[in-house]
């Protein structure tokens, strides 16, 4: 059988920069994957996530997170990007973030975003998350909400295709 | 590097992108009341389902729930936490008919809110060991939502050959609403 886990693109930042963009992202996929460790200029930086350069009110997700201590519930609606769940990038310690788009290119649905954070230093959340539109998901960006994303993070788009 | 069988139990990609490979898919073209997989053949270590569903009966008290191999009889156990975007709680069940992951998101069709799923099933074509799952699962109704983390186990230690997803809702058999899609991947070890 063919492959059907493909990697995209990584960005591998040399230098800090506040946001990340991937572009131009190819239909020929079932799904899209993208796996973040960002790192950060100032610990406890937070970022956003849009879809299609959409800063509109058209997302909403619905989160759940746990600090080894007590679990709790988030919900937002009508927001103008997917946060981090103010998890905090670090500058030291690796945060590994997934998001999973299901049937990304899709003309017809609404989007739905499967996000999972985890932290080694405290934190493990998980997030649902709703994108308010049926177009195809061609461009996705990160924004720093205060300073930046710093050199060594990694950002990997993959496109998984089913039969 | 990091081996293919960690790199599925991380959830992050395998090194080796030979080794994920797309089995079957269903797509829902009107309604169904179960999604069947079968003939699975025994040449991945784990199985990952990969799904965009709704549920025809309404917003809420929906679920989806999996059996092996013809499996209905009390054999299986499951647990989940979950968030409904005001409070984190959890429920299990042992000695069950079956695996259950809430569906949280009801609608005629996957086109306004769809339920996104990632399902997997760790080592299924083991003889002698019985059989573990987790997902991540959730939907948004830009609202009402929730979010889930499931495990599961069966405890047989026959590899498994077919899955069967039944949608229920409220303890009543449901259906899968229109657009539903449903990918079996392999991931090698």
């Amino acid at each position: 059988m063919a492959s059907t886990y493909t990697p995209i693109t990584t960005q591998t930042l040399s230098s800090s920069q506040t946001t990340i963009t991937f572009s131009s992202i190819s239909s020929a996929y079932t799904d899209l994957r993208l796996i973040a460790m960002p790192f950060s200029t100032v610990n406890g930086m937070n970022y956003q996530f849009q879809i299609n350069g959409d800063t509109g009110s058209n997302y909403s997700y619905t989160a759940i997170r746990a600090n080894g201590a007590a679990a709790s519930a988030s919900q937002t609606t009508n927001g103008s990007f997917f946060d981090n769940l103010n998890m905090g990038v670090y500058t030291t310690t690796p945060h590994i973030y997934r998001y999973d788009l299901m049937n990304y290119s899709n003309a017809t649905n609404n989007k739905t975003v499967l996000m999972r954070f985890d932290e080694i230093s405290g934190f493990t959340a998980v997030s649902v998350g709703l994108w308010r539109s049926n177009s195809a998901i061609t461009s996705i960006t990160l924004t720093a909400i205060t300073n930046q994303f710093a050199s060594g993070s990694v950002f990997t788009l993959y496109g998984i295709k089913a039969a | 590097m990091i081996g293919n069988t960690i790199a599925a139990m991380l959830g992050v990609p395998p090194t080796d992108f030979n080794s994920f490979e797309s089995i079957s898919t269903v797509t829902v073209s009107t309604t169904a009341a179960t999604v069947t997989f079968s003939s699975i053949p025994s040449t991945y270590t784990h199985l990952q389902i990969r799904a965009m569903s709704v549920n025809t009966a309404g917003a809420l008290g929906n679920y989806t729930i999996l059996n092996f191999n013809g499996d209905t009889g009390s054999n299986y156990s499951w647990h989940y936490v979950m968030s409904d975007g005001s409070t984190a709680y959890s429920s299990a069940s042992s000695a069950t008919g079956s695996i259950r992951f809430d569906q949280v998101r009801g609608g005629t069709n996957s086109n306004t809110y769809p339920q996104s799923t990632v399902f997997e099933i760790l080592d299924y074509a083991s003889a002698n060991k019985n059989k573990t799952t987790r997902a991540l699962d959730g939907g948004n109704g830009n609202g009402a939502g929730g979010v889930s983390l499931n495990s599961g186990a069966w405890y047989n230690t026959n590899a498994i050959t077919s899955i069967v997803l039944s949608s229920y809702s409220s303890g009543a058999p449901s259906l899968f609403g229109t657009n539903s899609s449903f990918a079996l991947y392999g991931i090698k070890g």
